[in-house]
């Protein structure tokens, strides 16, 4: 395996890439006793049509999640929870809009937990009985986020600024749409998807690099499953420009809540170094040190304020969130603000040293450091080791010309409001 | 890891020694007798001593100070446990070779300053930072109804027993209505007067040294320090369980039970209870787990949780309304089961595992470790070894007489009428 460090955080981690495609990152800590692993496939809900060697195909909303549940059934009877639980160890999946994720955490019995993880996520189990009863629980969970207002405006914040992108459904899909999904469809996703050249393995924490490695290569499951068909994602074409510039709706909630929306082009071979500068603009703006938000409480305009980016293959959202009862009056400012950017160097200076210290506490956490490589994997299609590097080389003029290419006006407002 | 612990009068000052973090976690925890409308200052106090301080303002100020100092950046928590209210303030700063020379010293002078050197002109809090924490928290109280799942657990416990526990944790509206800079200010007074205080540090530290800084800038003048058991007796048990169920136009019902703790002995309390938790539905081994959601479908999540300083067991689950009748007959069937011994050794064995494994995963966090100390204190739970071992003495026959303990009180149905 290649050896490769963390630059400036004292730690290194192991690279090597199976002959299947199967790619493996091992981050081992001294002074550590438990050890985290995830087998990792790059499929989410992100995923609404596919080709198969040629054939196209449909995955309904819902699927890739679905798909997540019903690898925790067996043939034996033994399943994932009832094998990691003899050695008192943790087992959990889940599904995002491009990932799923299999955990395994535990400080003990590390080589039959790893053997164990490969060989279920390489023996699917799938039979009509066992999906007809999986609906009724994930049905339960989509009404668990359907009730949830976070979840509620990040739907209408997402269908307000994407036209077509499969973002605009719900990772678990809807009652209708789970209701009718059947196992063959399930299998050709499974087919499709998790085939060893689409997915990789990260673990840190307590294990032993050689012993992992000679554990997975062993592994009879993931030898039986080494072809690789062609496959293609496809998308609708995606328009650049935002889709509902204005969403107001009423729903059951007691103050009301607000996103502010500016949907960019994404650099097609999305770069961290450009994340990294809509992060700092971000936090510089509307961040905890900023004057926006200081005046913004002290007007008493929100009681409560934040922002994120979303990014899509195609696009990248920026959000700033509220929970106002002065709407009208919270947009002004906030586009105010947007016309009237003036960055200083020194806050700029001085976000970096808050990135660096965070990168070295970060660090320190074995399970903050492999959800850290899961995402950029996901996102950058490399696990990114000079971050500190990187964050310093952060320069005024890169982010005014970064700034300057962003149409402000591109825009959606989505206002949840009390009904009555 | 070095543990030691030092009465310096008005606190305790507990140095842990250990090279296995990249930070040096410093953790000021006050707690006082409980008081319904002090659970309102509590949190009030609490955020307003970190939105500004005497040589800072106003947050804006205090962040960016903080943002200087490497990302000292200075937490303030307010909760309940049993009977005591609680404010911990805590500090995470990197070792020296991360940062610059003197960042260390000055992080812990801000943190002393926070405490110490509060916003305060003519023993009243400033103005304009008390009416922005009063508007915050404000919200808080008026909205909290919002998140259905913690709604149905407070609508649960204000229809049990009159304790501590029914006391809303984020406040009340008529408390922040009558709250002024002033009478803040002597609650303030009060709570750094008179509150038990606990000051914990771990992390790779000469104690020499860290024990004269914290001398040096943590002023506790305490006196009058009342200790009191935290745990919250029960009074009654009642043979028939109460049911209330309440309308909410949400998708989803949510169900909470509550159950009462019979008194236990120390071993029962911090080693069977637990086991008994872990196989009846604190695990995805448990029975509720596999049974009601696994064999029937009938829930997303359904579990429960012990309550130790309350002796109060809550399980929660999140079903379709149709379901109700049958969620319930099934809890209940689970529970008895327990009762008459219908667990077997492989449950307790896996048990025993998940406790153990929890046990280990402590060491890797610094929190963690802090917490295994406040447990000490509370609960006078012994040490990670004593643990380890103890909790291997815990017999089937131990499991069914504390499931015997348990009651079930009142059931609360938050019943979902969304079409």
């Amino acid at each position: 395996m290649k050896r490769l460090e963390f630059i400036g955080l004292d730690q290194e981690y192991y690279y090597e890439k199976l002959e299947n495609g199967l790619e493996l990152f091992f981050v081992p800590y001294k002074n550590k006793n438990n050890y985290a692993i995830n087998y990792v496939t790059k499929y989410g809900s992100n995923v609404l049509k596919y080709k198969l060697e040629g054939e196209e195909k449909i995955a309904p909303p819902g699927i890739a999640h679905f798909l997540e549940h019903k690898m925790f059934e067996s043939s034996d009877g033994i399943d994932p929870f009832t094998f990691t639980a003899q050695s008192g160890s943790y087992c959990n999946a889940m599904t995002s809009y491009t990932a799923t994720r299999y955990v395994i955490e535990g400080n003990t019995n590390f080589k039959e937990n790893l053997d164990y993880m490969i060989k279920f996520v390489n023996e699917p189990y799938f039979t009509e009985e066992n999906v007809e009863k999986e609906k009724g629980i994930i049905i339960e969970e989509v009404k668990q986020y359907n009730d949830d207002i976070e979840c509620m405006l990040d739907l209408e914040t997402r269908k307000s600024i994407y036209k077509n992108h499969p973002i605009i459904n719900d990772i678990g899909g809807t009652v209708e749409t789970v209701s009718n999904i059947t196992k063959d469809e399930i299998y050709d996703c499974y087919n499709t998807f998790y085939q060893p050249s689409n997915m990789f393995v990260v673990i840190t924490g307590n294990f032993d690099v050689n012993e992992a490695l000679d554990i997975i290569k062993n592994n009879k499951q993931l030898q039986e499953r080494s072809q690789n068909k062609k496959f293609e994602i496809l998308y609708d074409k995606e328009p650049d420009e935002i889709t509902k510039s204005n969403v107001t709706l009423a729903v059951n909630l007691v103050k009301p809540k607000l996103s502010y929306n500016i949907k960019l082009p994404y650099e097609s071979n999305k770069k961290f170094a450009y994340s990294i500068y809509i992060s700092m603009f971000l936090s510089l703006v509307f961040g905890n040190s900023s004057k926006f938000w200081e005046r913004m409480r002290r007007e008493g305009k929100v009681t409560s304020f934040g922002y994120t980016k979303m990014n899509t293959n195609s696009h990248m959202s920026i959000s700033i969130l509220a929970e106002t009862e002065k709407a009208s009056e919270l947009i002004k400012d906030i586009e105010n603000e947007l016309e009237n950017i003036n960055i200083e160097e020194k806050d700029i200076e001085r976000l970096k040293k808050v990135w660096i210290a965070s990168e070295v506490t970060m660090i320190d956490n074995i399970s903050v450091t492999l959800d850290n490589i899961v995402d950029d994997i996901i996102e950058y299609g490399k696990l990114i080791d000079n971050k500190p590097a990187l964050i310093r080389s952060i320069n005024k003029t890169r982010l005014d010309e970064i700034i300057k290419n962003i149409d402000f006006n591109n825009k959606s407002v989505v206002l949840l409001e009390p009904k009555n | 890891m070095k543990y030691e612990k030092q009465d310096m009068g008005s606190y305790n000052l507990h140095l842990i020694q250990t090279d296995k973090f990249r930070t040096v976690t410093i953790r000021v925890s006050m707690r006082q007798e409980i008081t319904e409308e002090n659970v309102t200052y509590r949190n009030v106090l609490a955020d307003i001593l970190v939105y500004s301080n005497a040589n800072y303002k106003t947050k804006r100020e205090l962040v960016m100070k903080e943002q200087d100092l490497y990302s000292a950046h200075i937490s303030a928590n307010s909760s309940r446990s049993g009977m005591y209210n609680n404010i911990n303030f805590q500090l995470k700063i990197l070792l020296d070779k991360y940062t610059e020379e003197g960042i260390e010293e000055e992080s812990i002078k801000f943190f002393g300053d926070i405490l110490f050197n509060p916003n305060v002109t003519n023993k009243k809090f400033d103005s304009t930072s008390f009416e922005i924490v009063k508007k915050e928290n404000k919200s808080i109280v008026e909205s909290y109804k919002e998140s259905s799942s913690k709604y149905s657990i407070i609508r649960l416990l204000q229809n049990m027993e009159d304790k501590p526990y029914k006391y809303i944790e984020y406040g009340k509206k008529e408390v922040l209505d009558n709250m002024t800079e002033e009478s803040l200010y002597n609650f303030y007074q009060d709570f750094f007067n008179k509150s038990l205080v606990d000051i914990y540090v771990i992390g790779d530290i000469d104690p020499e040294k860290y024990t004269k800084l914290i001398k040096k800038y943590f002023l506790f003048d305490t006196f009058k320090r009342k200790k009191i058991s935290p745990i919250i007796p029960v009074d009654k048990y009642n043979k028939r369980s109460k049911t209330v169920i309440e309308q909410e136009d949400i998708s989803q019902s949510k169900l909470s039970i509550g159950c009462k703790i019979e008194t236990l002995s120390e071993f029962d309390r911090n080693y069977t209870l637990t086991l008994y938790n872990l196989i009846l539905g604190g695990s995805s081994e448990s029975k509720f787990f596999k049974n009601i959601r696994e064999k029937h479908s009938l829930c997303y999540y359904v579990s429960s949780s012990v309550r130790k300083l309350d002796n109060l067991m809550i399980i929660k689950a999140g079903i379709s309304k149709e379901n109700f009748k049958e969620t319930v007959k099934r809890i209940k069937k689970e529970m008895k089961d327990m009762t008459l011994g219908n667990f077997d050794e492989t449950d307790i064995e896996n048990a025993i595992n998940n406790y153990i494994s929890a046990l280990n995963e402590i060491e890797d966090f610094s929190d963690a470790i802090i917490e295994t100390y406040v447990a000490k204190d509370l609960l006078n739970l012994d040490d990670l070894e004593t643990r380890r071992e103890k909790i291997k003495q815990v017999t089937k026959e131990d499991i069914i007489r504390v499931s015997k303990s348990v009651h079930l009180a009142t059931i609360y149905l938050l019943e979902g009428v969304k079409e």
